[in-house]
């Protein structure tokens, strides 16, 4: 059986929407403005863009379990507080990094527990331990940031460069390939997708239901402190407000990748497109000149094209069924 | 004022694509009456009913209200000519009060009607104490929320809801199926007095004795056509489940004549508190056993407790000689057993994936190297059922939701097949599937005992388990009420045993 590449074929593929979306928005924005298209542009667009690339790797499993994890930008912050706090007071770096991971998976076990355990709703449950962690780094930094991350085992974590490539690019294309293998070949990936498919179904197969939200809630965690630790790096320091930004936008990105929000389907590849489209429409604006306040609207407005965009695509075919 | 007539179908005809399944039906009904409508699942009853509540349309046939004839496009058209009805799911909502509840989308408010108008409480809550308290009887609190209530207490308020809105045609579909006896006694105290108010009652049950005690005039449907109809007292339950099932088309059964082997499974005086008591069998290698009886009767739940989803409060189960547990599902695989549960989309299909992850997702260790699954396996296992089971497809990829029902069962088939079960459980393998889907699936589960397996077969049809089964058990009130080798009983025996009281069953079974 031979497969036609037609363009009806491409439509057909999940999340094909956001590749078109992306590769669409960087042409025009290269034939707006020329000098976007160099390895430097590209290469910046990307770096900014790998915070909410990391939590949206953490948000499309979720989604895809049928949850969601509003506390991804707390964690992230609280994680990067911790970190900053441990290395000015002169911990060694791997332990810092260790310890702080521990501490993300930890918070992920509580949400995780909290949904399956107490049975609170992911929207609560998550949004309360986004609440408290938010509130727990006001008290210890009383709003001052944190300064002074200045070793430079992990300033190179944020700053580094090996060869051309900046270090935090490398290590989120790590964290995609991890997250990529987890998702798609490993139980673990199988077993969240079924839950967020049918989890009475999931259930009546032997699925261990609430082991499985518990660890992806961990691992949710894990990827949002590793985020947290690239973000200290990066600063040389913590502010309290960190990370705050990156639920929506890791939201924005898992959805307009194709992850349906009621679960069952995910698309891992499609959410690092979505994360760095978002990046890339705002350097491009500013390249062009357009007020920062505008990006919003204009990243706002894409959202909403995007998702509208891979609805019409996908479903093209079975719309045109039911109309018969 | 009594003989009046209240509705009339006319030679209703309904077919959906080449299925006839009303063919010149007629019925009528007066005031002040009690009519049993009476059939098999799938004869046609329930298509006239939604006819009539403005569901589905009719393809022709005339219906006449008060003896004019009047076009019922919709639910709403239903209810604007007094036709209400009270179904098996009850529709109230919880966390509202009786009060509110008769009153939904009918409340009544101070002044002008609209959306901002202020609610007239004090003469909602009168009426609500009228029509519970002073003509119904019942002491159900008015201003209480409704999820402390009782299920016929609820069965009550939506009684009250129609008495409110006037209804003079009110149907009841499986009005008693969760009631407890003394419940259903209310019920009916209720129904004789909406009789006596001149309401016209449409009576739908399949526990025969007691429709003959309320109903006061029967029509009994088989396969789309009416076939029999009068007066209530000129029939007995014999004689309508003869009717009911009459010389029904002979379906095409596959039976494996495969020798019976060793005992595989025995269950022994298994109880599960409330639901079901002192339920024993055995189950051997090669053999089908059938599970029989009406909805409620535990039949179900006697699987579920051996799929590890109920513990059991009594009893031992032992699997090839060995006392077991299964104490959650997973034990239950590990004992080797297989369960595919009625409501395939809602509990068995992940409905957004494909055929090849619905298939594995069982046994996933087997299409895995080391940790990792392997797509090619996966493929290729999936290959292999979809020829096993002649399974209509493009292929592995394609997505389940896109499959038809037969089609669909056989792959819940495939993916029990896959882990090592000895034992395949299965609620209504066929329910929803048409006729050749159905024959497909009946020769699965042949090839299914002819590896060895043993299979328990939890039906509601009496042709399907004689067809399919070696031995029939009929349960009736969370009771084994008889036990059959399928080759010496017939239809209207297993039917008997299944609505009749203890003491006429146990005359058949000695």
């Amino acid at each position: 059986m031979k497969k036609k590449l037609s363009l009806n074929n491409i439509l057909k593929i999940n999340g094909i929407g956001i590749v078109i979306v992306y590769i669409a928005v960087f042409v025009a924005l290269g034939i707006l403005c020329p000098t976007f298209f160099t390895l430097t542009n590209i290469l910046i667009g990307i770096r900014q863009a790998v915070f909410v690339a990391i939590c949206s790797f953490a948000m499309t499993f979720v989604i895809s379990m049928g949850g969601i994890d509003l506390s991804v930008g707390s964690i992230a912050g609280f994680c990067a507080m911790m970190a900053a706090t441990m290395i000015t007071k002169g911990v060694n770096v791997p332990l810092t990094i260790l310890a702080t991971i521990l501490m993300g998976a930890f918070i992920g076990a509580v949400n995780g527990l909290l949904v399956t355990k107490l049975h609170i709703a992911y929207f609560i449950a998550t949004l309360g331990v986004s609440e408290v962690l938010r509130g727990l780094i006001y008290v210890y930094t009383k709003g001052v940031p944190i300064y002074g991350v200045r070793d430079p085992q992990i300033t190179w974590l944020g700053q580094g460069y090996v060869g051309v490539m900046p270090v935090p690019i490398i290590l989120t294309a790590l964290l995609f390939c991890l997250s990529y293998y987890l998702f798609y070949k490993t139980k673990l990936g199988r077993y969240a997708v079924s839950i967020g498919s049918n989890e009475e179904a999931a259930h009546l197969v032997g699925i261990n239901v609430d082991r499985t939200k518990i660890m992806v809630m961990m691992y949710s965690g894990i990827l949002c402190a590793i985020a947290g630790i690239i973000l200290c790096a990066r600063n040389e320091a913590a502010t309290p407000e960190a990370g705050s930004s990156y639920v929506n936008n890791a939201i924005a990105a898992t959805v307009i990748a194709g992850t349906s929000m009621s679960g069952g389907k995910g698309n891992m590849t499609g959410a690092v497109f979505g994360a760095v489209l978002m990046t890339t429409i705002s350097n491009g604006l500013s390249m062009l000149n357009v007020s920062t306040y505008w990006h919003q609207v204009v990243i706002g407005a894409f959202i909403l094209f995007a998702v509208a965009f891979d609805y019409f695509a996908t479903t093209r075919d079975s719309r045109k069924d039911s109309l018969k | 004022m009594k003989d009046e007539l209240l509705l009339e179908m006319r030679n209703i005809r309904k077919s959906f694509g080449p299925n006839v399944v009303l063919d010149d039906v007629s019925i009528s009904l007066r005031r002040g009456e009690v009519l049993g409508l009476i059939g098999e699942n799938g004869a046609g009853k329930s298509t006239l009913i939604k006819i009539l509540c403005g569901i589905y349309p009719k393809d022709s046939g005339e219906i006449r209200i008060h003896e004019k004839p009047v076009d019922i496009k919709n639910a709403r058209d239903a209810q604007e000519l007094g036709i209400s009805t009270i179904y098996q799911e009850l529709s109230v909502l919880e966390n509202l009060t009786a009060v509110q509840n008769i009153f939904i989308n009918r409340e009544l408010v101070k002044g002008k009607d609209g959306i901002f108008s202020a609610l007239n409480e004090k003469e909602m809550q009168a009426i609500a104490d009228r029509i519970l308290h002073q003509e119904m009887k019942t002491r159900i609190p008015i201003n209480q929320p409704t999820e402390l209530l009782s299920l016929a207490q609820k069965q009550m308020i939506e009684i009250a809801r129609i008495v409110y809105a006037d209804a003079q045609i009110i149907i009841m579909d499986e009005p008693t199926a969760s009631l407890q006896a003394k419940e259903r006694d209310e019920l009916f105290k209720i129904i004789r007095e909406l009789q006596a108010k001149g309401c016209g009652i449409i009576f739908i049950s399949h526990h025969l004795d007691e429709l003959l005690e309320i109903c006061d005039s029967i029509a009994i449907l088989r396969d789309g056509h009416k076939v029999s109809e009068g007066s209530a007292k000129q029939f007995t339950v014999d004689q309508i489940i003869e009717q009911m099932i009459g010389e029904t088309l002979k379906k095409k059964y596959v039976k494996s004549d495969c020798k019976i082997g060793k005992e595989l499974l025995c269950v022994d005086h298994l109880g599960l508190e409330g639901v079901y008591d002192n339920v024993s069998f055995s189950l051997h290698r090669g053999e089908v056993l059938g599970i029989i009886g009406l909805e409620g009767c535990g039949k179900n739940e006697v699987l579920r407790t051996l799929f590890g989803l109920y513990t059991p409060t009594a009893g031992r189960i032992k699997m090839n000689g060995e006392e077991i547990q299964n104490k959650n599902v997973k034990a239950a695989m590990n004992h080797r057993f297989a369960f595919l549960p009625a409501e395939r989309k809602v509990e068995g299909l992940f409905l957004q994936r494909d055929l090849a992850w619905n298939m594995s997702i069982a046994a996933i260790d087997k299409v895995m190297k080391k940790r990792t699954i392997m797509a090619k396996l996966e493929d290729e296992q999936a290959k292999i059922s979809i020829k096993q089971l002649k399974i209509k497809t493009e292929g592995p990829k394609q997505g389940i939701s896109s499959l038809s029902g037969g089609n669909q069962q056989k792959v819940m088939l495939a993916r029990w097949m896959m882990t090592d079960a000895d034992v395949f459980m299965m609620e209504e393998p066929t329910r929803g599937i048409d006729v050749n889907a159905k024959t497909e699936v009946y020769a699965a589960i042949a090839d299914c005992v002819e590896k060895g397996n043993g299979v328990i077969v939890v039906s509601s049809e009496e042709e399907e388990v004689l067809g399919i089964c070696d031995r029939i058990i009929v349960m009736r009130n969370g009771e084994i009420s008889a036990v059959f080798n399928a080759n010496e009983t017939n239809a209207a025996e297993i039917k008997k045993c299944a609505v009749r009281a203890e003491a006429d069953s146990e005359e058949i079974a000695q």
